[in-house]
């Protein structure tokens, strides 16, 4: 226990540290009035916190190829010690993920906080459900089952609504005519690199955003 | 304010709350190691090296493919091996130099073993002939079952 306090004591004196937790974090004020309600939109960040570590682990077994995909998967479930639990982990914090974003989203909805001056938190805020979204579809079909086959086969179906280029889109997107490893490559590079970079950059823009202007004050 | 967060482990205390204070720091410190265990266990398991199940598969070759003064490659748990029909018998060897652990050939017309990588030469009876090496090949432990020849 001395130790760590010497430690810090000595990183402190040269850097200033306690000032800085104390006015971020220790000792920051916020609205009196503000419920339990206010901490989704943390919650949901500390999921993706959660899915980038556990993503990292299962990275390093995962096979982004069509013969060799499932069976990597099924390694890591069964072969890989707490794989299991690894790969349940980054799963189910995926749908917390979705469930908490919407959950945000509606608080900031029905307490109107978007207006004034905080129209681009919403804003940005979108178009981060519009990249969660993305994370969760490319993910599921990595594990190359029947589900994530067909899941992606149907999601991939839909920018076919749109008229004239529509077709292109569905093409372009999977990578030819149909779901092949080349739509498993490319849904992997999305999701372990693509999507995170341009998310962890609009959550920090988000992020940034809630400090200038301070979390709205209820009535 | 700061002043006073400076000195709270140096106030003194009524026994009484001075056990309280112990005991509420312990439960606090206990209960966040068990949190943090619980996290970090399964991530250092997780790193842990897995058994792969081929790792055990034993390699299989019947007698009858083993032609004298020619070798057999086989791969013996991700390490190639050669089987080398002797007048004695078959020997088996591990591939890797024990120069730098290039992988030796079979050759036939000199029945020896040639490394590609810095030239060293050993017998067909894994002695060493020529070359920047002072081993011999290593021998792999195998045995014959029913005319097949198995290491495991």
């Amino acid at each position: 226990m001395r130790v760590i306090r010497d430690t810090y004591g000595w990183i402190d004196e040269r850097f200033a540290v306690t000032p800085l937790l104390e006015k971020n974090v220790t000792k920051k004020m916020v609205p009196r009035t503000l419920s339990w309600a206010g901490c989704f939109g943390g919650l949901a960040f500390f999921t993706f916190l959660v899915q980038v570590f556990t993503g990292m682990l299962l990275l390093m077994y995962y096979k982004p190829h069509p013969e060799a995909a499932w069976d990597s998967v099924t390694f890591i479930k069964s072969n890989v010690t707490m794989g299991w639990l690894v790969q349940r982990i980054h799963a189910v914090a995926a749908n917390l993920m979705i469930a908490l974003v919407l959950m945000h989203m509606a608080r900031i909805a029905y307490y109107k906080i978007y207006r004034k001056p905080r129209e681009l938190h919403w804003m940005s805020g979108v178009f981060l459900l519009l990249l969660t979204t993305m994370m969760a579809f490319t993910g599921y079909l990595l594990p190359w089952t029947q589900l994530s086959y067909w899941g992606a086969k149907v999601g991939t179906e839909i920018p076919s609504a749109i008229p004239i280029i529509g077709q292109d889109v569905v093409e372009w997107v999977r990578r030819g005519k149909a779901i092949s490893g080349e739509t498993l490559g490319f849904f992997f590079s999305l999701h372990i690199w693509i999507l995170p970079a341009v998310m962890s950059a609009f959550m920090g823009l988000h992020f940034v955003m809630i400090r200038r202007t301070g979390i709205s004050r209820p009535l | 304010m700061s002043d006073h967060h400076e000195h709270e482990h140096d106030v003194a205390c009524e026994p009484l709350t001075c056990g309280r204070r112990r005991f509420c720091q312990a439960a606090i410190g206990g209960a966040t190691a068990i949190t943090v265990g619980t996290v970090v266990y399964p991530i250092v398991a997780f790193l842990k090296l897995p058994v792969r199940l081929g790792d055990a598969k034993p390699v299989e070759v019947p007698l009858e493919r083993l032609v004298p003064g020619q070798a057999y490659y086989a791969d013996f748990q991700g390490q190639q091996v050669i089987v080398v029909m002797a007048e004695a018998g078959p020997k088996v060897f591990d591939a890797a130099c024990t120069h730098l652990g290039c992988n030796v050939v079979w050759d036939t017309a000199h029945s020896n073993f040639h490394c590609p990588c810095h030239g060293a030469v050993f017998s067909g009876e894994g002695k060493v002939v020529s070359g920047p090496v002072s081993t011999p090949l290593r021998e792999v432990p195998f045995e014959v079952k029913n005319g097949v020849l198995v290491i495991s």
